[in-house]
């Protein structure tokens, strides 16, 4: 079972895309100078019982649907979650504590090539900082279906703003 | 302006922008002369005014889209027999050059004045002049910070943050130009909900608790508000006594009329009230049928009193000092007072959980359907979106009907070189000074935070601005 913490909108997440986040718990990763320690531990509702009628609250405003956290507590609903988005229209992205290669290996198995949009992986380190850091070990790719693979996108977050 | 530069450098001048066209040591090109302009223009007005107690003028830039500004300007004739709307094209240009050069030109100084609104019009799935509508995400995404007002008819107009003016007939007014657009609220008086709402709960429960309390607090607010007309109407007397004895200079030159001008209504309090109430000021029904309960009332009312002389109707006002004031008196009155300073908003500005979507909603028709002289949402981000994301956003607002909002980026001075930036900086990047200042909107205008109140400073620290980064 997933369970969830709330729920935001949020623009920086997903590289431009309005993405509904769900913070998931029961994080095993453990990473030192974690943003949310919250969700190391077990708290939280059933996603599954909720994610329909939340989703449904905002579709047509979003583009992505997006899982953070406890990735890797039932890799098995976290594929049916990340299915019923697509039914939906949606993009989708898993921010990944697992170190890179390992990744989610366990919700691919359920899942077809490229269902997954979206994905983060690499723990958090604090000497290199998080995504926005250039010196980062973390990782982001997003599925390119005409070239049929994962592309590095990790360079996007350190865009120069206006 | 765009008739004179085209006087001055030909039909076609925005061809021609890299022509030198002045003489002397430092020539200047078509460009250079309009930028100019729009220099003198800017600083000249943001100059402290004496008759406004040493502040500088309130002023607004009104942005169109091609649907409105044909609406608007149909038939307007210059000196010359020349019309305007044939001329859309060369004014569209101009328009955006201002708009471009006002952005650049705040990250060289902190300009609190003009507030600007841009006019979009949709067919109620998206916009009709998509090219404008691609511009203004575009401008955002460049970091600027305007409102945006989008309506299905060219009905209204919006100007700075909350005056929503119905046109009622397209006659020149001086105000704008032309295009009858007058604007303008004589009076604004406002009542404040939450101790209105508190009040009447506490009767309500006296006498046993019977009936439907919403249907209470509705008549309550009729009451209310019946009182609040008669002391603007006794205001208005005296402006127009005022008037008649040609003490009032604008009327007597003809910039505006008394009858234009609205006598205005105003709500504080209302998300407060709620809260007493336990009603949750989120996108829920209950709050949709305690808003309504509230509105409706003031909406008939504006109505059912509008003569050939007067015209009322309701803001959901700024309160930038009032906001503060009430929390005060009601604090010291012994009632509930949740915060310092009252919300402006449909929604709490410190609560997380009401995201960018919720909020969009809670300014939309649902809530401020009965809302005649409008409100605006100020969509605070920690950080710039991209032009697709704002894309997306302004569809949202369409979806919604929230007619009129903008995004609120705080933007960072650096008190000890000057340099500001269109984003928030704890460390000036050219001076690595820590001595900065932030710059956002109190309501309406840009202005630096610690020049604020002290209780509105902190309510700014309060203020929730989404998507904070949660890598």
């Amino acid at each position: 079972m997933l369970k969830y913490t709330g729920y935001s909108i949020t623009f920086q997440e997903v590289p431009n895309e309005i993405a509904l986040v769900f913070p998931i718990s029961g994080c095993t990763r453990h990473c030192d100078g974690c943003h949310s320690p919250w969700l190391q531990t077990d708290i939280g509702d059933n996603l599954e019982d909720d994610f329909h009628y939340i989703v449904g609250k905002y579709i047509g405003e979003i583009t992505c649907v997006c899982f953070m956290g406890g990735d890797d507590v039932d890799p098995e609903a976290l594929a049916r979650l990340i299915k019923a988005a697509l039914l939906y229209g949606l993009k989708t992205c898993v921010y990944s504590g697992a170190p890179y290669g390992t990744a989610c290996t366990e919700v691919f198995r359920h899942l077809e090539r490229g269902d997954l949009t979206y994905l983060k992986v690499g723990p958090y380190i604090r000497e290199l900082g998080g995504l926005a850091s250039s010196t980062t070990n973390q990782r982001m790719y997003r599925w390119n279906p005409k070239r049929n693979y994962y592309e590095d996108i990790t360079s996007w977050f350190w865009r120069k703003r206006v | 302006m765009d008739y004179y530069i085209r006087k001055e450098y030909g039909e076609a001048y925005r061809l021609h922008v890299d022509d030198i066209v002045t003489n002397g040591l430092h020539p200047e090109t078509v460009g250079q002369v309009i930028d100019s302009y729009f220099n003198q223009v800017v600083y000249s007005l943001n100059q402290p005014a004496a008759a406004r107690g040493s502040q500088s003028v309130f002023w607004n830039v009104a942005y169109f889209d091609s649907p409105y500004f044909h609406q608007l300007f149909e038939g307007f004739v210059f000196p010359d027999g020349s019309d305007l709307v044939s001329h859309w094209a060369s004014v569209n240009w101009l328009q955006r050059r201002f708009m471009k050069w006002f952005n650049k030109e705040r990250t060289k100084n902190l300009l609190t004045f003009p507030v600007e609104s841009f006019s979009l019009l949709n067919d109620g799935k998206t916009f009709v002049d998509k090219d404008s509508a691609d511009f203004v995400a575009e401008m955002y995404a460049e970091g600027h910070s305007f409102f945006t007002y989008t309506s299905d008819s060219v009905d209204s107009l919006a100007s700075c943050c909350r005056l929503r003016n119905g046109i009622q007939d397209n006659q020149f007014s001086y105000t704008l130009g032309a295009g009858g657009v007058s604007t303008g609220s004589k009076c604004v008086m406002t009542i404040n909900i939450n101790r209105l709402v508190q009040n009447t709960h506490r009767a309500w429960k006296a006498e046993g608790s019977h009936g439907d309390f919403m249907t209470r607090l509705s008549s309550a607010v009729v009451d209310q508000t019946e009182l609040i007309h008669k002391y603007l109407l006794a205001i208005n007397k005296i402006i127009c006594d005022m008037r008649d004895c040609h003490m009032i200079s604008i009327y007597d030159a003809g910039f505006i009329a008394p009858e234009k001008q609205y006598l205005t209504c105003g709500i504080n309090g209302l998300v407060e009230g709620a809260e007493y109430l336990g009603i949750k000021p989120t996108d829920n029904d209950q709050y949709a049928t305690y808003v309504n309960a509230i509105m409706s009332p003031i909406f008939e009312i504006n109505k059912r009193d509008k003569t050939r002389t007067v015209m009322f109707n309701t803001e959901m006002v700024p309160a930038e000092n009032l906001g503060v004031k009430f929390a005060k008196w009601d604090k010291k009155d012994g009632y509930f007072v949740p915060r310092d300073c009252y919300n402006s908003y449909f929604y709490r500005v410190e609560d997380p959980t009401v995201n960018l979507v919720d909020k969009f909603r809670l300014h939309g028709s649902k809530y401020t359907g009965r809302l005649d002289g409008g409100s605006a949402l100020h969509g605070n981000l920690e950080e710039h979106l991209t032009k697709d994301q704002y894309w997306m956003l302004l569809h949202t607002a369409i979806r919604t009907g929230c007619n009129y909002f903008t995004f609120n980026i705080p933007n960072s001075i650096c008190n000890k070189c000057g340099h500001i930036e269109k984003h928030r900086f704890d460390k000036c990047p050219v001076c690595g000074s820590e001595d900065v200042d932030y710059a956002t909107r109190v309501i309406g205008y840009l202005s630096r935070v610690s020049k604020w109140s002290l209780d509105r400073q902190k309510e700014a620290a309060r203020r929730f601005y989404s998507t904070q980064r949660n890598l």
